[in-house]
């Protein structure tokens, strides 16, 4: 029996934009950014704490030495694990571990019932969660819209405390600041069972955001340094806008994209070495026709892809963006712009990809969107995972059986190996006779019909959620509420 | 100002495009090797005498059930005369269809039975002003780079001799080059001896051909005499050949992948080799259709990820072994222009694009191919336009950098007036159908979806553009071709 | 003299910052009158940009040149209009709310509203209702801007419309307010004069509210 020897396999498709002297470039431009422009942090305290360590601090300036940030890449986590609060789902946060996502805070949302355009309420953060629940290529958590319907300063927290009962995925929460983060963290650690549950392995992940470019608002650092503390695991990632907040240039984008993530990255690992955190962002260009931020943009796929790159190089978790979209109804020009930005990330092996279902620039979510964008991962992911190729798969032996123009419709190799082709759930493949007399229905009609029957018929996990820790939650947003009055009052006075 | 003296970053080495890769070089190997073993061990059949004769002239085996069983040395051999490269010139002179490695053209597709009429939106038997329009729109579109006849003309007057009538309607209405179907070996005949007439004589189109033949085997390792006739008369003249064999995921092929491209690339040899015993060195293009059936229609799916996937993957074999491929693109099972084609079309055009398939075809192909779709053309131009954006990749640079920009704009700072942003911003992809406008802008022009959009423009290409129109003279030469094949056909 | 305000609106339409300058000088030196330069010259310029710009012939960056030509020029003339009692379009004072510190879109109505022929007063970010109300006292402006983000940041917006109430400077100003959160309902509920929902639109709006 023969031996092959000196084999070299892809296992996946391989996807690359920049060599490794590019990057090389690029990484060498954020140590020049950070040395030699600096950021400006309006954080008094996480100011001092750079200074102590050798960082120019003047007025709000911050210049940062290499030997920082050299430091901080040396203690940055390559394992992190979350854990649901039902201990049935492990997700890894690791080099190339691909999920998707929904994203935060549109204003506005999809009715998957009337198809309006409308305000988000509270309710719809539960159902968007148990619809992410239900979707096998969504893989984590955020809420697609702001609650409207509560304390306009709590509606991170109700948020969460809605979303985190109806899912086991992990979720990237937000928060306004240091407060409604600690809100937030207590609500997890009540679904974790307690704090040192939660230290033995977070069941969330938080998402913060400086503004590009090169600027840290105090409560982006506030929230920053606030995880770090508590072991959170976060996102700390800007929205750069090509040709407005950064450069029109990609490299340049991606060099000041890569610095802004940066800075969280020092503070953090400066407070709590080994603390994991993410960086990436939404990555697209200002279009200079409508100065509308283009979520649809191939540029998008294209820079996020460039900088998954860059994470990896430099030993970082990947926070990225694709599924969204410009178009302001769903249609067509929907499911071009979401299946290249999802198709374009699934290749570059990012960690979290977000805003999936992003409507409108992001000014509207959509479930609609999502449930769309769930069919195109599954097609994206048939290429991604490449081709097996062994004895059995290349078939010579069932090949010559056949003969020429031979049949291979009841062979146990056909029976194997049809098992593992992809089943679409929204993609007609019926003759135009069928098609037309069920109905002329388009995808629209599918993804529709497909998204209410999982709001109607899809419970997710809550009915598992303890009636205990169901208490706590309404504990803890009781006295979110009391603190947010008193602050209102405090203010009026 | 400080002086500038020389500086430079040595031995930098950047990726001129995006990079991408299903296939190591050690597993197409594997694949190729395992196609041998099936051309020595199973072969194929054919019943063409020609052919019979050539192999049974050579070191191949011809059994009595006419199988043909061929010597790896064979292979090799062949596809050692096979030319790296061809060129494809439309009638405008333009050598734009540059078949060599990487280099990708798109096209639309051919003979779909179907299209939508304009007018009433219905969907109704295709004709030649069917074809004519296509041509049209293809010769407008910028990034379609070759015409296939979209529809076939069932209006044709001989229903044996339809494929030199649509010769006529696309060459008349696109000056880009084409891609041609023939009913058999007598219909490519008229058709090379009308492109003859516009080039100039047999020897220029051989130097300069105007179209390549599109010969679509539907039987894995069984070419029909018709397949066969198609192929050695392309060979003899030098008309650049795009053979296709379609196989279908445990119906006709293995179940497997790798199994559905052993076959294919061992359908696909055989045709080399053939070829090569023929006439060493006419120009051949590998391509087909390897899909899971689309269960209720019994064809297969155009628009399964199983078909990206292999289309891709095929596209790298033949790549590594010096040929040059083909593929179908912007493609789709839906029925009409929604959702699923769009999203069917982007992952055609996508993973061919990245392979660097070097002719897709079928853009604009609705159900199967069954219906063309003159909307889905343009859809599918955009839908390019912004995967070769992708493809394009990212150039760094120290202007690209922009470090110094940066440092002069700060933290906090904008570059949406600075002229590093009026200089650059031109190098995004800039939308035609596709629309940014913000939902008070959208709502305030009509609330239009992209199928409101993408119509009118139809129209309006339909309505403004003139090709360049051709010699009458050579129009009636073509039709005394025409003419004559009608009449001999009966 | 149309010879020199001819080639000037070319000049500005062609984005040339430096030849405007130096046409408005030569212009003013040959005794055209700064109110001939600014409507024929420039304004004249300036509105066939508009047109393009609406007909998506021409693209901010492009724009945003011819503003800044705009910029240039009104820096020469704005003291000699004021001198012989030449109307321009106004003060715009603008500004992002205190607690925000994003501003692209806020830093791109200024500089639409630039070429529009305003003198713009850009205040930045994190701004409290004092701020505000100084500078829309200091500037005399006509026209007042407001652009928030972040949600928790547009109750400010309210608040600032009060502080002017209180200052005694409502009735010399209309209020304007955007930002991505922000809707035509809540500049309502807070008393705005108008919500605009991009930079283009914002000029148009705000010309409107002036009369001009």
């Amino acid at each position: 029996m023969s031996t092959r020897t000196n084999q070299t396999v892809n296992q996946t498709a391989q996807f690359s934009i920049l060599s490794q002297d590019q990057k090389q470039r690029i990484f060498e431009g954020m140590i020049e950014t950070l040395r030699n422009t600096g950021v400006h942090l309006h954080h008094e305290q996480a100011r001092e704490l750079l200074k102590e360590h050798g960082a120019l601090v003047d007025g709000v300036s911050v210049k940062i030495p290499q030997n920082l940030i050299l430091d901080a890449l040396a203690t940055v986590p390559p394992v992190t694990v979350v854990q649901s609060w039902d201990g049935t789902r492990k997700t890894l946060i690791e080099k190339n571990q691909v999920l998707f996502g929904p994203g935060p805070t549109p204003p506005n949302f999809t009715d998957p019932h009337t198809l309006e355009r409308r305000k988000y309420v509270r309710t719809d953060a539960a159902m968007v969660a148990r619809i992410c629940q239900a979707l096998p290529n969504i893989g984590f958590v955020q809420s697609l819209g702001t609650i409207s319907d509560v304390t306009v300063s709590l509606a991170d927290v109700y948020e969460f405390a809605e979303m985190v009962q109806n899912t086991t995925k992990p979720i990237l929460s937000w928060a306004f600041s240091r407060n409604t983060c600690s809100d937030i963290h207590q609500i997890a650690i009540a679904m974790a069972g307690g704090e040192d549950a939660f230290k033995q392995c977070p069941n969330y992940v938080f998402y913060g955001e400086p503004i590009s470019p090169l600027l840290s608002d105090f409560h982006a650092m506030d929230k920053a340094m606030y995880c770090a503390e508590n072991g959170i695991p976060q996102v700390y990632t800007p929205c750069c806008i090509g040709g407005g907040t950064v450069p029109a240039t990609h490299a340049g984008q991606l060099v000041c994209a890569l610095s802004e993530s940066m800075l969280g990255v020092v503070v953090a690992q400066l407070i709590n070495p080994g603390t994991c955190v993410i960086m990436g962002g939404v990555q697209s260009i200002m279009d200079m026709q409508y100065s509308v931020y283009a979520y649809g943009a191939p540029e998008l796929g294209l820079l996020s892809a460039a900088l998954t790159e860059m994470a990896k190089f430099v030993g970082l978790p990947m926070f990225s963006t694709a599924g969204c979209t410009d178009t302001k109804i769903l249609d067509p020009q929907g499911a071009i712009e979401a299946a290249t930005s999802v198709h374009s990330a699934m290749l570059s092996g990012a960690n979290f990809i977000h805003d999936v279902g992003y409507f409108e620039s992001g000014m509207t979510g959509s479930v609609l969107q999502l449930v769309m964008a769930d069919e195109q991962i599954g097609m994206s992911h048939v290429v991604a995972r490449g081709i097996d190729i062994n004895d059995e798969t290349l078939a010579v032996e069932e090949i010559c059986n056949a003969g020429p123009g031979g049949n291979y419709s009841d062979t146990d190799h056909t029976k194997k190996f049809a098992a593992s082709l992809w089943q679409p759930t929204l993609m007609d493949r019926s003759s135009y006779e069928d098609w037309a007399a069920q109905g002329r229905k388009t995808m629209k009609d599918r993804i529709i019909e497909k998204t209410r029957d999982i709001i109607a018929n899809f419970e997710g996990p809550i009915s598992k959620v303890p009636e205990d820790t169901k208490k706590k939650i309404a504990d803890i947003l009781q006295a979110a509420e009391a603190r947010e009055a008193e602050n209102a009052g405090a203010k009026s006075k | 100002m400080l002086e500038k003296t020389m500086l430079i970053k040595m031995n930098q080495q950047a990726y001129g495009t995006t990079r991408f890769q299903i296939l190591t070089g050690d597993q197409i190997e594997q694949i190729y090797f395992a196609a041998l073993d099936v051309l020595e061990i199973s072969g194929a059949r054919i019943s063409h005498p020609e052919a019979l004769e050539l192999f049974t002239n050579s070191d191949a085996v011809v059994s009595e059930d006419n199988r043909v069983r061929i010597p790896t040395a064979m292979v090799e051999q062949a596809l050692g005369s096979c030319p790296s490269k061809s060129t494809l010139t439309g009638r405008n002179g333009k050598r734009s269809v540059k078949l060599q490695k990487n280099e990708v053209a798109f096209g639309s597709g051919a003979d779909a039975g179907f299209v939508y009429d304009r007018k009433s939106g219905e969907r109704r038997e295709s004709s030649f002003a069917d074809v004519e329009a296509a041509a049209k729109i293809v010769d407008y579109l910028p990034r379609l780079d070759f015409c296939m006849s979209h529809g076939r003309v069932s209006n044709a007057p001989n229903p044996k001799t339809y494929d030199r009538h649509q010769f006529l309607a696309m060459i008349k209405n696109c000056t880009k080059p084409l891609v041609v179907t023939s009913i058999d070996g007598d219909g490519l005949r008229d058709q090379w001896e009308m492109a003859c007439l516009l080039r100039g004589g047999e020897k220029e189109f051989r130097l300069n051909p105007l179209f390549a033949t599109f010969i679509r085997s539907d039987s894995p390792l069984m070419s029909s005499n018709d397949t066969v006739d198609k192929l050695l008369f392309a060979t003899e003249k030098g008309i650049p050949a795009v053979y296709t064999p379609c196989a279908v995921l445990g119906v006709t092929a293995p179940a497997s992948i790798a199994g559905v491209l052993v076959q294919t690339l061992a359908d696909a040899l055989f045709t080399v080799v053939l070829c090569c015993l023929k006439k060493p060195g006419s120009p051949l293009l590998l391509g087909g259709i390897q899909s899971v059936m689309a269960q209720a229609k019994e064809t297969p799916s155009y628009g399964s990820p199983e078909l990206h996937l292999t289309s891709a993957a095929m596209t790298e074999i033949y790549k590594w072994l010096g040929l040059l491929s083909s593929s179908a693109g912007g493609c789709t099972d839906a029925k009409v222009v929604d959702e699923q084609a769009a999203s069917e079309s982007v992952m055609s055009i996508y993973n061919n694009l990245m392979a660097g398939t070097n002719l897709i075809h079928q853009i604009g192909c609705l159900d199967g191919g069954l219906t063309g779709s003159l909307a889905s053309l343009v859809m599918c131009d955009e839908i390019i336009g912004m995967v070769k954006q992708i493809a394009k990749g990212i150039q760094v640079t120290d202007e690209t950098l922009a470090l110094d920009i940066l440092k002069e704009v700060g933290p906090g700072g904008e570059f949406l007036s600075h002229d590093h942003t009026y200089d650059h911003w031109k190098e995004w992809f800039r939308p035609t159908i596709i629309d940014r406008s913000n939902y008070e802008v959208w709502s305030d022009s009509g609330s239009k979806t992209y199928n409101d959009r993408l119509e009118p423009e139809v129209d309006r290409i339909l309505e403004s553009h003139a090709p360049e129109p051709l010699d009458e003279n050579i129009v009636q030469e073509m039709k005394k071709i025409i003419n004559l094949a009608d009449k001999k056909e009966v | 003299m149309s010879e020199f305000l001819g080639k000037m609106a070319e000049s500005l339409i062609a984005g040339k910052v430096d030849e405007v300058t130096d046409l408005t000088r030569q212009a003013l030196d040959a005794n055209v009158s700064s109110k001939d330069i600014l409507e024929k010259g420039l304004l004249a310029g300036m509105e066939v940009v508009g047109k393009r710009f609406k007909a998506n012939e021409m693209f901010i960056p492009e724009v945003l040149r011819c503003a800044k030509c705009m910029h240039g020029a009104m820096e020469i003339l704005r003291p000699l209009l004021a001198e012989t009692g030449v109307e321009t379009a106004g003060t715009f004072v603008i500004g992002t709310v205190k607690g925000d510190l994003h501003d692209i879109g806020k830093n791109l109505v200024g500089m639409m509203f630039e070429g529009a022929g305003f003198k713009v007063v850009d205040l930045g970010i994190d701004l409290a209702p004092a701020a505000f109300v100084a500078a829309i006292k200091e500037h005399n402006a006509n026209l007042f801007g407001m652009s928030a983000l972040l949600t928790t940041t547009m109750p400010k917006m309210g608040e600032t419309i009060n502080a002017i109430k209180e200052a005694g400077l409502r009735d010399q100003v209309k209020i304007m307010i955007g930002g991505a959160p922000v809707t035509g309902e809540f500049a309502k509920e807070i008393g705005a004069d108008a919500y605009a929902s991009n930079a283009a639109s914002a000029v148009d709006t705000g010309k409107e509210l002036l009369g001009l």
